[in-house]
């Protein structure tokens, strides 16, 4: 039965030649980009603090990296993201479950959710900024509250979808509550509660450069605001190109995580 | 493979709390936060050079800057949260009006430091000129649109002479790319910024028509009468710090790549720019202190322009807004 189930895991030659297509689709694309912005920066002939040459990038890319200023920054809003994903996601499966066991609360306090949801988190991270200190702290705030709603809102739907006839059946087992999250509500809901992740790791990224934008002394954002200051729009292209890196990075580290995650359901390995 | 996750967690971990080891304080010196609004910029070159010649420690500070929002920070100096900061004299104003306690201790800039900038072929010599063009400017708020304000208002133009256009904090990219007429600067950046890259341009300075408050050091009424010591302390040696940079330039722009960032990575170019914004900025500072009267003046200008553009409800008493006791 295990080698079966070893065997089943184990990915088969289509899956990684789709996987190996899809890597090549990607560099390819990253290469039409990066001639499209040669060509424009030729053909425009703009000033470099306008539109810099991808090699200008890559020059300053190759200066900070050497000098440690990347890592410096980059690992600042990294540690805003960790502890904003952290906070964020694990209080909204709190609250989450808390309001999914009290459907006259979840009722109650369902058109909330939905108008915080789309709260415009760059008008409220002044505000937080003000009540919490321009420090870690309130980005990581910023950052907890970006991630807080897309995960909370997937903890309710998936423990919604929980089938009923389970439900029954855990209860004519006379289970513990633990038994009952544990084995049967925490496993079903885990595919939207994923998905919600997924959502909130890129939107945390956001989360933490707009509290970085508006005040901070480190951090990509604080980079983006001193490449703008200084008209030193090559370090703004770093910078910005770097979140879309640690971005991708961490969206990708999530998808891996639902994969092995989500391994036993067989069902699904091919839409994930 | 479970091992090589554990590892791969634990390195990542190690490098995020080395992310967040803390600066390690001064002995016998008391830790003050100085807001300075924007960005690390040489404009700020005094700050840079008080903490590094010892200016501050001298009268027993640690003095750590921050940089944010200039509305936000003055709300937090205002409640008390923070105590000193650097503001310009519309902001201070406008923040006594709703209540915050802000008061400037020491005049940083000797004139109002916005202008109107424009390409010479665009013939924009007098502020009567700007009648029918488009302007940018970052928003309506802060001391770009007071000084446009102050600007349109002593050539008698009214809100329909010219379209204001909202253009964020890219005048230099806006006025190159043609998408306005004229753009409002600060006079000691974007205009040297242009003129470095071969652009010709006129400057029209707000300072020219109109005298306002431009930027202080600002604490709020409860520093000054529980701690007037600390204050003096501070507006004393951040005079000494303004005198010296002023001095001695070329050392202080040496003492702004370190705290800078970017600055050293510059192409020589870029560089020389930011040489000469500095030296452009020591330009419009106070180097003497200004007499009671001639202080009291610009801040009168300042509140009967914010009561004409409806940005102060009442007219204040603007003796509490400014002390002369710890500037000189």
């Amino acid at each position: 039965m295990t080698n079966q189930a070893g065997k089943d895991n184990k990915p088969k030659p289509s899956f990684r030649k789709s996987q190996l297509l899809r890597g090549l689709y990607a560099l390819g694309s990253l290469l039409i980009l990066l001639a499209v912005w040669q060509l424009l920066f030729a053909l425009l002939k703009l000033p470099a603090f306008i539109l810099p040459s991808p090699k200008m990038v890559w020059d300053k890319f190759m200066i900070i990296l050497l000098d440690g200023t990347w890592w410096h920054h980059l690992s600042w809003t990294l540690l805003e993201i960790f502890l904003g994903l952290l906070i964020g996601s694990l209080s909204a499966m709190l609250i989450g479950y808390g309001l999914s066991k009290v459907p006259a609360l979840e009722r109650l306090m369902a058109p909330f959710l939905v108008g915080s949801s789309s709260l415009p988190m760059v008008a409220v991270a002044p505000l937080l900024i003000i009540w919490f200190g321009a420090g870690l702290g309130s980005k990581v705030l910023i950052c907890a509250l970006t991630v807080f709603f897309p995960v909370l809102v997937n903890v309710l739907v998936g423990l919604r979808e929980t089938p009923r006839e389970l439900h029954e059946l855990m209860r004519s087992l006379n289970a513990s509550p633990w038994q009952r999250l544990s084995l049967l509500e925490f496993p079903a809901a885990l595919p939207v509660l994923l998905g919600g992740l997924r959502v909130g790791t890129t939107l945390s990224v956001i989360g933490a450069i707009v509290g970085e934008l508006v005040s901070s002394d480190r951090g990509l954002g604080f980079l983006i605001n001193v490449g703008r200051g200084q008209f030193d729009t090559a370090l703004v292209f770093v910078a910005v190109l770097s979140l879309i890196f640690m971005a991708s990075v961490l969206y990708y580290g999530v998808l891996l995580l639902e994969r092995r995650a989500l391994a036993w359901q067989t069902w699904r390995k091919d839409s994930l | 493979m479970k091992k090589n996750h554990c590892l791969i967690i634990f390195l990542i971990l190690v490098l995020l709390l080395a992310a967040c080891k803390p600066d390690q304080p001064s002995q016998d010196l008391k830790p003050i936060t100085l807001n300075l609004t924007y960005i690390p910029n040489v404009q700020f070159a005094p700050y840079f050079v008080g903490i590094e010649k010892g200016f501050f420690a001298e009268v027993g500070l640690d003095v750590k800057l921050v940089y944010g929002n200039e509305a936000d920070m003055i709300a937090l100096v205002g409640a008390g949260k923070e105590q000193f900061m650097i503001a310009s004299g519309e902001q201070i104003l406008m923040a006594r009006g709703q209540g915050l306690p802000v008061v400037s201790v020491a005049n940083w800039y000797a004139d109002y430091p916005v202008g109107v900038t424009a390409f010479k072929e665009a013939n924009i010599k007098t502020a009567a000129d700007l009648k029918g063009k488009s302007i940018g400017l970052p928003g309506l708020f802060g001391a770009s649109y007071i000084g446009f304000e102050a600007l349109a208002r002593s050539a008698n133009l009214s809100d329909s002479d010219y379209s204001l256009n909202s253009i964020g904090f890219t005048q230099v990219e806006s006025l190159v790319t043609g998408q306005v007429d004229a753009v409002v600067v600060y006079i000691a950046n974007e205009p040297i910024q242009l003129e470095a890259r071969g652009y010709e341009v006129d400057v029209i300075k707000v300072a020219d028509s109109v005298d306002l408050v431009g930027n202080c050091l600002v604490t709020n009424e409860n520093s000054i009468a529980k701690e007037s010591e600390l204050v003096k302390a501070m507006s004393q040696a951040v005079i000494k710090s303004i005198r010296y940079t002023a001095e001695n330039p070329e050392e202080s722009f040496e003492i702004c790549k370190k705290h800078v960032e970017n600055l050293s990575t510059l192409s020589e170019e870029d560089l020389e720019i930011q040489r000469q914004v500095m030296l452009a900025s020591i330009g419009i500072w106070q180097l003497e202190p200004l007499n009671h009267a001639d202080q009291l003046q610009k801040w009168e200008n300042m509140q009967s322009l914010l009561l004409e553009l409806g940005l102060l409800q009442e007219k204040q008493d603007v003796e509490g807004a400014f002390s002369d006791a710890f500037d000189r």
